[in-house]
């Protein structure tokens, strides 16, 4: 079979949402068929070139092919008569990050004619795929409230599982990833000036502007962490990035209502628990509170007394990591499964 | 090229003979010409013009497909007049093409075919103008009022002009619509027309004939061509003449064209109160036209609120080598300031009085004026150069079209993500399109 995974891109930019698209094709290709990755330029800033970036994708016609999967949005408005959808991301700031007052679309009657053309031609991708997959029970239910649309769950695998095999801890807590206030990585550091001065941080990723690289080294020099804290801000490898996990204490994942927590799957693999919060969304499918990590309110008072705690009893610390592992391997989310599920 | 004309074909019509005139030109050239009569079942059957071409009936949808199908450009003659044109507004939405654009005020036109589609006029109108326009456009309760009320807020130009593949007008006074509403080229072609049915003489004959025999050899023939309503001003000639000592005794005012019974009534009362000699003559045929042209001294053409794109009297008034005088506006205002007399709308009586005295007391004038207005006419509204013109534009429209296409595909798409008119951010959601631009222009 012909299967033609489509994703957007920016150029010169990867992420995990790139790594998926790449492992997906293989995988696909592992289990006997032929398979390559469509890349949809798409930038959503300023906003107001969505529309037109959502019509290009549309004129598209694919040929030559008998399945596509459609990753993210705008990519999964193609058109094709046997299209799957996979869903990594919708455009939340026409959905619930609009809600909560987090969107880059103005309030402004342009900005609600965006949001409603979003909402409608995503509502007219959905209805004409075969199959919807969600990553996350929280995507789904997202998907569910907005769009009326009944989704299954579909779990990632981890990329590249292999890296994440765990290893002594140095002792840190490591914060990964892409770095914006969406993230709150900044919550980290307001907890770090709350706690005994023998917890450290490591905080390690991309910026997605200066202004939110800026924002942390300022929170470092306000608060006179710099003996306590290591920001390696830049596009990671991804043999580093698991280097800093497998050589943490634990990790911290703390982002707004995030569709899915690739961090706290590959800390869970690499036998690490995981902080989060309340509302970080599908982080919280992996993380269950006192057995596999801490699940505390997203405040910087809570963050530190789950820092503190996991500091100071490594043994319990070591024993969540080593139920996280537990909790992500029995999950049974494999490559295989995946694409089998995928091309039903 | 094998082009196929949608055209009024009654003998009546002044665009039915454009069309035969450039019809003629470009068969002359090679062309193959199809026509399609677009006149309402009212007129359909009256005898057509000779076009020497295959003629079909709008209403015959099988033969319209076939010889659409067979035509490398359409092209529609579309004025202000239902009953004329209903052809055209019936099928140019399925199939697009050259839009000839003979008035710059379609409100007529769309009157008529909203009859009996009320809902898609409304959203027409909401579409073009917005709701309070729409809301209002069929309120009026007479033509005056709907025209006054209608021609600047609403003329329907856009509406036209949107489904066109381009299109050609004949003078530029309004054009900047056609311009924002017509996705495709856009084109001034002076109007292509002549004097048929002129004797060759045509500009020594001037003076009352049998038809005004009351007139002696000195008096003035003023004439007015085209159905008498209140924008050909009759009633501010009138005025003019019978408040001129000079003029009052010498000119003569004939009104040839169709006439209400209650207009005639009141026209003739003012006349005779200010003791001004007119001459009704009703709605004539060509020759009778023709000849009534080559008896006049001045053939006044005032017209105002300007509507047309083009006045096909006026040109042949022209052409026959007569001193016509104008209103300084819309079309009449692109003619040459020595080929004519322009007369300002908001003086309008007293500078029509004074050119009328002008032109009485100074015959020689009078002709120099006439012979001016017929050499430039001639090389300028010319069949000749309008069929060579409309081919070259039938190429570049051709080459339009599939871009056209695409931003209507793009258009139509976001409608169904329910976009609404003005409501996105337009300069960006079509900046990526236009790539196309230099192609579609």
């Amino acid at each position: 079979m012909k299967v033609l995974v489509v994703n957007n891109m920016a150029p010169f930019v990867r992420g995990g949402a790139e790594e998926l698209a790449a492992h997906l094709e293989e995988n696909l290709v592992a289990s006997g068929h032929e398979a390559e990755v469509l890349r949809i330029p798409l930038r959503l800033d300023p906003a107001s070139r969505i529309p037109s970036q959502m019509l290009m994708v549309r004129a598209l016609e694919m040929f030559n092919v008998d399945r596509v999967i459609a990753l993210k949005f705008p990519a999964y408005l193609i058109r094709h008569p046997h299209k799957t959808l996979w869903l990594l991301r919708q455009y939340r700031q026409a959905y619930d990050s609009s809600d909560a007052g987090q969107s880059n679309l103005p309030e402004d009657p342009p900005g609600q004619e965006i949001r409603r053309v979003i909402r409608n031609a995503d509502n007219e991708a959905f209805g004409e795929s075969r199959r919807i997959f969600a990553i996350s029970k929280t995507s789904q239910q997202r998907l569910a409230h907005y769009n009326g649309v009944n989704a299954d769950v579909l779990t990632p695998p981890l990329n590249d599982a292999e890296l994440f095999r765990g290893g002594s801890s140095e002792g840190y807590v490591f914060a990964g990833g892409r770095i914006n206030s969406m993230k709150r990585q900044y919550l980290l550091l307001e907890a770090l000036a709350l706690v005994p001065r023998n917890v450290r941080l490591v905080i390690a990723g991309q910026p997605d502007t200066p202004q939110d690289a800026a924002r942390l080294t300022q929170l470092v020099e306000a608060h006179a962490l710099g003996d306590r804290v290591t920001l390696d801000l830049r596009c990671l490898p991804r043999a580093e990035l698991a280097q800093y996990v497998n050589r943490a204490l634990v990790c911290a994942c703390v982002p707004w209502n995030e569709d899915f927590g690739y961090l706290a799957a590959e800390a869970a693999a690499a036998g690490k628990p995981v902080i989060t919060a309340h509302d970080s969304g599908g982080v919280l499918e992996l993380v269950r509170h006192l057995e596999t990590g801490w699940v505390v309110a997203p405040e910087p008072q809570a963050l530190a007394d789950a820092m503190a705690a996991a500091c100071l009893s490594t043994t319990t610390t070591v024993n969540y990591g080593t139920a996280a592992r537990d909790h992500w391997f029995g999950m049974g989310v494999t490559w295989p499964k995946t694409v089998e599920r995928l091309l039903t | 090229m094998n082009l196929l004309f949608f055209t009024p074909a009654a003998s009546s019509s002044a665009i039915g003979r454009v069309t035969q005139l450039v019809g003629r030109e470009l068969k002359a050239r090679g062309h193959t010409v199809t026509m399609v009569r677009t006149e309402d079942y009212a007129f359909i059957g009256t005898p057509p013009r000779q076009f020497g071409a295959e003629l079909v009936r709008w209403d015959d949808t099988k033969r319209v497909f076939r010889v659409a199908r067979d035509a490398d450009a359409i092209v529609y003659q579309i004025g202000d007049s239902f009953p004329f044109h209903r052809g055209c507004v019936e099928w140019l939405p399925s199939l697009p093409g050259i839009v000839c654009l003979h008035d710059y005020f379609l409100g007529g036109l769309f009157s008529g075919w909203a009859g009996a589609r009320w809902m898609m006029a409304k959203a027409i109108l909401q579409s073009c103008y917005g709701e309070e326009v729409a809301a209002s456009y069929f309120a009026y309760e007479n033509a005056v009022d709907f025209v006054e009320g209608t021609r600047e807020r609403a003329p329907m130009t856009e509406w036209i002009a949107a489904m066109a593949t381009g299109v050609i007008t004949h003078s530029s006074w309004d054009i900047q619509r056609i311009l924002r509403a017509c996705p495709g080229p856009v084109e001034v072609i002076p109007l292509a027309y002549d004097k048929p049915n002129a004797s060759p003489t045509v500009g020594s004959c001037s003076g009352p004939g049998p038809v005004d025999g009351s007139a002696g050899r000195d008096d003035m023939l003023i004439l007015t061509v085209g159905r008498v309503n209140a924008n050909k001003r009759v009633d501010s000639v009138l005025r003019a003449i019978g408040t001129a000592p000079q003029l009052q005794h010498t000119a003569i005012l004939r009104l040839v064209g169709h006439i209400e019974s209650d207009v005639q009534a009141r026209l003739s009362a003012l006349a005779r109160s200010l003791r001004v000699r007119l001459l009704i003559s009703g709605e004539v045929d060509d020759v009778t036209l023709a000849h009534a042209i080559e008896r006049a001294d001045v053939v006044c053409c005032l017209r105002f609120p300007a509507l047309e794109a083009a006045s096909a009297s006026t040109i042949e008034a022209m052409l026959c080598g007569k001193a016509v005088i104008v209103t300084d506006t819309g079309f009449y205002r692109e003619l040459p300031d020595d080929c004519v007399c322009k007369v300002a709308p908001n003086h309008e009586v007293s500078d029509l009085q004074d050119k009328l005295v002008f032109l009485a007391q100074n015959p020689a004038e009078r002709t120099a004026l006439g012979n001016r207005a017929a050499q430039w006419a001639a090389a300028t509204f010319s069949p000749r150069l309008y069929a060579e013109r409309l081919v070259d534009f039938a190429l570049r429209a051709a080459r339009a079209a599939p871009v056209i296409e695409a931003c209507r595909h793009f258009a139509n798409t976001l409608v169904g993500w329910g976009a609404s008119q003005g409501g996105l951010p337009m300069q960006d959601t079509i900046a990526p399109l236009r790539i196309f631009e230099q192609s579609c222009r």
